[in-house]
């Protein structure tokens, strides 16, 4: 992904820069003066050209915001609904009970993904975005399969198990997907059967935070990673933390000592962005 | 796009119908931009103030973000008044929302200022009111130096173009035309002329970074430092 002023300047000269690209950029003005400027810059002289660089930008995060607040008032609807259920249960209507254990049910699994437990990673400055909305973002495994010059990638979909399983002399590359514009970061650790732990990305080898796509179909990120290297045959637990602010090696190493007992129950979350797990199998 | 006298649209508006705000907004951006970047005046116990508006264009696409979040929120939309029009009531919910940070936020001393200090020689608070009743959309000094600047390096960029760009550039950057049209004058098409703007803005900005304009700009001089 692009610096947020090659952004601006692209989105300036009138490229086709991509929504997400934009809203990085008008993220990175929030708390970055040099961009803040170079956007006051472009827009006067945008202004002069009658040109919609300022429309653009601005249109694309009030329409992030609009949705973030209609959101909450959905969101606010159920949780109404599902008091309103419960009140009518405790005047007797026996077949209310059932709806409410249902719709109490559904809401939980709502909210049990939205409960901020961890605070190791707040926004750097206030915005209208709240972490609860995001659409979810998945990570999968695929086992790097070579043969005389031929490769293959085996996931989820290709694999006749229903967890991938990867020789202990493949290779594995990881793959997201990420509907959500505003995750534009991701760092990726897999923890062992022995809870040995796997920095695949940020690495203290590569230790600068991971910009990710924003895509709604699988795509791959990162290099390939050899298991031989470090990894022992069992089961695999890939955690991966999707972002708004940017995760560096060092943000990822704190923030996995402070949740070392949860990272093997799955119990994680995160403010200003999601946890999600994936499973495979190192195999002899 | 008018929601008195709409029940299905007011319906719609109420519940917060997404393609509707949508409408909504961009029908009514443009004036409420206006709205926070010229300023208005008004009382605030018993002071007259004068809002000077949001020069900053970061910052003004951020407060016109927040107006229209806060205006389309399910609490505006239900008091809405569907026997009136609704770009008023738009209004009013900008106007307030701003008046509404000057009581919390005085410190932001740059964005507003008594009425006493604008009166001229002679002239009461009041009556320097009613003069800045119609839109005060002139600049800053400060502001004034930069666009004079930035006008005469778009000059100097000017004066280097050929023939066709300067068409491009003064019947339809800078003009009335539309793509088509500017393109039925240089005989292509319009897919040709949005190519040679691309190029153009390109070939600006390189010409804006050569002369410093890009780079050295400092929104606390220039824009009063909000």
């Amino acid at each position: 992904m692009s610096e947020p002023r090659d952004i601006l300047e692209a989105l300036f000269v009138g490229d086709d820069v991509p929504d997400a690209e934009v809203l990085q950029a008008m993220h990175a003005g929030q708390t970055d003066a040099s961009v803040r400027a170079l956007f006051d810059e472009l827009a006067l002289v945008d202004r002069e050209l009658g040109g919609d660089f300022e429309a653009r930008a601005g249109d694309l995060c009030f329409f992030t915001a609009l949705d973030t607040m209609l959101a909450e008032e959905a969101e606010a609807e159920l949780q109404d609904n599902v008091v309103s259920l419960e009140s009518r249960r405790s005047r007797g209507a026996v077949w209310l009970a059932a709806a409410a254990v249902v719709a109490i049910g559904f809401a939980g699994v709502l909210l049990q993904e939205r409960d901020p437990v961890d605070t190791q990673f707040q926004p750097r400055s206030a915005t209208t975005l709240k972490p609860h909305d995001y659409a979810m973002p998945a990570v999968e495994v695929f086992c790097v399969q070579r043969d005389e010059g031929h490769v293959e990638f085996v996931g989820n979909e290709q694999s006749e198990l229903a967890t991938v399983h990867c020789a202990i002399d493949e290779e594995i590359k990881l793959a997201v997907r990420n509907p959500d514009l505003r995750l534009r970061y991701a760092a990726f650790v897999g923890i062992g059967a022995d809870d040995s732990l796997y920095w695949y990305g940020p690495s203290p080898a590569a230790p600068q935070a991971l910009a990710i796509p924003s895509e709604r179909t699988l795509t791959p990120i990162g290099e390939t990673i050899r298991l031989d290297v470090n990894h022992d045959p069992g089961t695999v637990r890939v955690i991966g933390v999707f972002a708004e602010r940017p995760l560096d090696f060092a943000d990822v190493e704190k923030w996995t000592a402070a949740n070392t007992a949860r990272l093997r129950d799955g119990n994680l979350s995160l403010e200003q962005g999601v946890v999600v797990r994936h499973t495979f199998e190192v195999t002899q | 796009m008018e929601l008195k006298g709409n029940p299905q649209l007011v319906e719609r508006f109420r519940r917060g119908d997404r393609e509707l705000l949508t409408e909504l907004y961009h029908a009514h951006v443009n004036e409420i931009r206006r709205v926070l970047q010229g300023g208005f005046s008004f009382s605030s116990r018993g002071e007259a103030v004068r809002f000077r508006g949001f020069r900053e264009p970061f910052r003004l696409q951020e407060v016109l973000q927040e107006v229209f979040v806060h205006a389309f929120r399910e609490k505006a939309r239900l008091a809405y008044d569907s026997e009136q029009p609704y770009l008023p009531f738009l209004v009013t919910i900008t106007r307030n929302w701003v008046i509404d940070r000057y009581r919390k936020e005085r410190t932001h001393s740059a964005l507003f200022v008594g009425m006493t200090e604008l009166a001229g020689e002679g002239e009461t608070a009041e009556e320097a009111m009613n003069r800045h009743a119609v839109r005060d959309d002139t600049a800053s000094p400060e502001l004034a130096a930069y666009r004079g600047q930035l006008s005469e390096t778009l000059q100097r960029f000017v004066g280097a173009l050929d023939a066709e760009d300067t068409t491009v550039l003064q019947q339809h950057l800078m003009g009335e035309l539309t793509q088509q049209e500017v393109a039925d004058v240089l005989g292509t098409d319009r897919n040709g002329v949005r190519k040679r703007v691309r190029l153009m803005r390109e070939r600006l900005l390189r010409h804006l970074k050569r002369e410093g304009f890009i780079g050295s700009l400092d929104p606390a001089e220039v824009f009063g430092g909000e």
